[in-house]
């Protein structure tokens, strides 16, 4: 491969970023569900693989807008179908319920509001579009056509090989590994190095996986603390992609998810900001003059 | 503290455990000094991830009280009664004290994000205003767009490396191999550029003015302020992670002459370049365009532009003693800034109009030494400071900046950007004439306001300027301790 990138770039005279990698890194975490889901050859598959083209395609080219939201929805649901063949029925809901359930809802709603144009598509403007095309067609189809004819599956197992060799020495995993090397004083040899406080789960749940995430809390003599999360060889195999998410996500990433909710609280805080008027003919409960009021304001005179 | 200890306690002993560490950290006999070249090893982190971050929450919970009764006072001058003003603007507080303490950049990401959805909100409070909306929409759009570039290249990074912490980040970055990936630095490239985007650096500023200006002036304070700090932070924390070839030899690194090895791509420019290049590009924008400026928030949001490339400049060098001028010259930034953003914030009765007034216009500064005689004084120093004049502290500020990078070698560069700079100072000193001098007598009728409160804090500034200015190396052993100390 780098023969063939060596040509490109002497003959044209510019330096070639690789597209290649970026293709190459999504097939690799797809590598998996590909063999063992025979996404290839199951006729399922291919079937619903060239009706999103098809779809994705028809977006474009169709005069009727309505019609051309009801090709968005079902490329959707395409994308949902596979993602569902690849063991990612996750990602296959998410699809199905906020792009199909909320945005392509939005579409329909400002379509329908406007009035847009039945307009017939003509050849002559797609004459201009040709050059722009035409590059990104050239520049994205050989990367793909070059790694298709010549069979290779890019591996990252250079840079893991390195590492797992010390995984096996110490039995960790990398994170593990990476801040306990990061100090350079530290004695293996010495058991006076190794002080480990353990803190135990007193509570038995029967799917309660947070035992993984024991933290082993290592004070050294010359350095600050290191911290020791436990291997995930606990796990079983046959998880679904749902219960996996949920196990880190309420106990590892339970920070993270909850700086989502408070994403979600000011957006609908400054939804209601931007939007909201009280009309002023409506009686209405001020609350705040209510609890304010003391023993002078609420007694006067009247002459 | 050599001896182990039981973390089994309550908070009590927490507290005292921590505040005997913060203690003994400056009892050490260590002296970093500015002078010494100092030599780190490869393994080594350079990381800002110690006890030293709770002076920058510090600093950003003061920020944030005056920022609240600024705010009292709009609501009181205008007819505004909303709590969420002051709500929203404790849920951005809230962002970037995540973000200054991040370690990932999935909390990074998240952070960002809710730091940047208060700060759409706040910029649009004002309804009936053409601007506030105009200011809104831009804002809302661009740094949605920049976000999703965050996530790209830090999503490409995963991919690569399989993980997103920093710490591992950087010893995975320094393994030699046979294999070289220029989506890496691709991805590494994406990340800046949505950074760049955020603090309003010069191909992407052009949102910046427009929304400092049609946004409610507590919040324009708010944006040149804290809405800086995280991010300078997590742009730093990024450098830091990358080792040097990454910046400066890039062709070395990637092995495209070997013909064994499957290098897939290679880059032509180093980092560097682009950094430099971003920051020259704002100093021709950032200073001529603040010479037909009329109007105070817009002369103030494009001199930031300038600033921010003197702080890229100092970036672009990968050496630890620019890297202490960068952050230097931010930290002088955000001190004067708090002074020139709270000009458009002070209140006055114009008799003219009969009622409450800001500063809006460049032109109602002129005579101003008749009424404010003092303030005047103090308007003068941080404009000569900014400006770059030696009594005050962006002397050294930009003089630190500069002479690091004649130390690497960029003399041509230090040359022309300091004869643009001349541009800043003028544009910073014209204001001063305007305040002293002047050809026709204009009569003034009204006279700035100050409390005490305001007129504490602002003094507080003044001495700063000038204290530093006698004694800088005080702050920069204190940052160096900031950046060393693991």
């Amino acid at each position: 491969m780098s023969f063939y990138f060596s040509i490109y770039s002497i003959f044209f005279k510019i330096y070639y970023f690789d597209f290649l990698s970026v293709y190459n890194i999504y097939t690799n975490i797809l590598k998996i569900n590909f063999i063992e889901n025979a996404f290839y050859s199951n006729k399922v598959s291919i079937v619903l693989q060239t009706l999103a083209l098809i779809s994705s395609t028809s977006i474009i080219l169709i005069p009727n807008p309505v019609h051309a939201v009801f090709f968005l929805i079902l490329t959707f649901i395409n994308i949902a179908a596979l993602l569902f063949m690849m063991q990612m029925e996750f990602l296959g809901f998410v699809l199905l319920i906020i792009y199909v359930g909320a945005i392509a809802v939005l579409f329909l709603f400002i379509v329908m509001m406007l009035n847009i144009k039945i307009t017939k598509y003509s050849f002559k403007f797609f004459l201009n579009e040709i050059p722009i095309f035409g590059i990104i067609l050239i520049l994205f189809f050989t990367v793909i056509i070059a790694s298709i004819l010549k069979n290779e599956i890019w591996d990252l197992t250079p840079l893991k090989n390195k590492l797992l060799y010390y995984f096996y020495y110490l039995d960790l995993e990398k994170e593990d590994l990476i801040s306990y090397l990061n100090f350079y004083n530290f004695d293996l040899n010495l058991v006076e190095n190794y002080i480990f406080f353990i803190k135990e789960n007193t509570y038995n749940f029967s799917l309660d996986y947070s035992f993984i995430f024991n933290r082993y809390e290592i004070l050294n003599l010359y350095n600050h603390n290191l911290y020791f999360n436990t291997s995930l060889q606990a796990l079983p195999n046959n998880i679904d992609n749902t219960v996996a998410l949920g196990i880190f996500l309420y106990s590892k990433y339970m920070y993270e998810f909850l700086l989502g909710g408070l994403i979600l609280l000011i957006a609908m805080i400054g939804a209601i900001i931007l939007t909201l008027e009280h009309k002023k003919d409506l009686k209405r409960q001020y609350v705040f003059h209510q609890i304010s009021r003391d023993r002078k304001n609420s007694i006067f005179l009247i002459h | 503290m050599n001896y182990p200890l039981t973390i089994d306690s309550s908070t009590k002993d927490i507290l005292l455990f921590l505040i005997k560490r913060y203690i003994n950290e400056f009892f050490n006999n260590i002296y970093y000094s500015f002078i010494n070249n100092i030599y780190v090893q490869k393994v080594i982190l350079i990381w800002m991830n110690n006890i030293y971050l709770l002076h920058l929450c510090f600093v950003i919970v003061i920020t944030l009280f005056y920022a609240l009764y600024m705010i009292s006072n709009y609501k009181r001058f205008n007819n505004f009664k909303l709590i969420e003003y002051d709500i929203l603007l404790i849920f951005s507080f809230i962002g970037t004290i995540i973000l200054v303490n991040a370690n990932n950049f999935l909390i990074a990401f998240l952070s960002i994000e809710v730091q940047s959805l208060c700060f759409y909100v706040l910029s649009t409070l004002k309804r009936k205003s053409t601007y506030s909306t105009e200011a809104g929409l831009k804002y809302f759009i661009l740094s949605a767009l920049s976000t999703s570039f965050f996530l790209l290249g830090s999503s490409l990074l995963y991919g690569l490396y399989g993980t997103i912490d920093f710490k591992s980040l950087n010893y995975l970055f320094q393994i030699e191999s046979n294999e070289y990936f220029s989506i890496e630095i691709l991805s590494i490239f994406f990340i800046f550029i949505s950074l760049f985007f955020k603090l309003g650096v010069a191909p992407f500023h052009n949102w910046m003015p427009d929304v400092y200006e049609g946004a409610p002036s507590p919040t324009s304070f708010i944006f040149a302020t804290l809405g800086k700090i995280g991010i300078f932070f997590l742009l730093l924390k990024l450098i830091l992670i990358l080792p040097k070839e990454y910046f400066i030899d890039i062709k070395l690194f990637s092995n495209f002459l070997k013909e064994s090895s499957n290098s897939q791509g290679f880059l032509l420019v180093n980092l560097q370049t682009i950094f430099l290049i971003i920051s020259f590009i704002s100093f021709i924008i950032g200073s001529l365009s603040t010479l037909k400026q009329i109007k105070l928030k817009r002369f103030l949001a494009y001199s930031t532009i300038s600033h921010m490339g003197f702080i890229l400049l100092g970036l672009s060098l990968f050496n630890i003693k620019a890297f202490i001028a960068s952050i230097f010259y931010f930290i002088v930034y955000f001190l004067s800034s708090i002074f020139l953003w709270n000009l458009s914030n002070i209140y006055f009765l114009d008799i003219n109009k009969f009622k409450p007034t800001k500063i809006k216009y460049l032109s109602q500064f002129l005579n101003l030494k008749t009424t404010n005689n003092l303030f005047s004084f103090i308007i003068s120093s941080f404009l000569f400071s900014m400006a770059g004049v030696p009594p005050f502290v962006g002397f050294f500020s930009k003089f630190f900046i500069f002479v690091n990078a004649a130390s690497q070698g960029l003399y041509i560069y230090v040359i022309i950007s300091i004869i643009i700079s001349v541009i800043t100072a003028f544009y910073y000193i014209s204001l001063i004439i305007k305040i002293y001098f002047n050809n026709f007598s204009y009569i003034k009728v009204y006279c700035l306001n100050i409390n005490k409160l305001e007129a504490s804090v602002l003094s507080i500034l003044w001495l700063l300027i000038i204290l530093l200015f006698f004694e800088p190396f005080f702050l920069l052993d204190f940052l160096y301790l900031f950046l060393f100390k693991n």
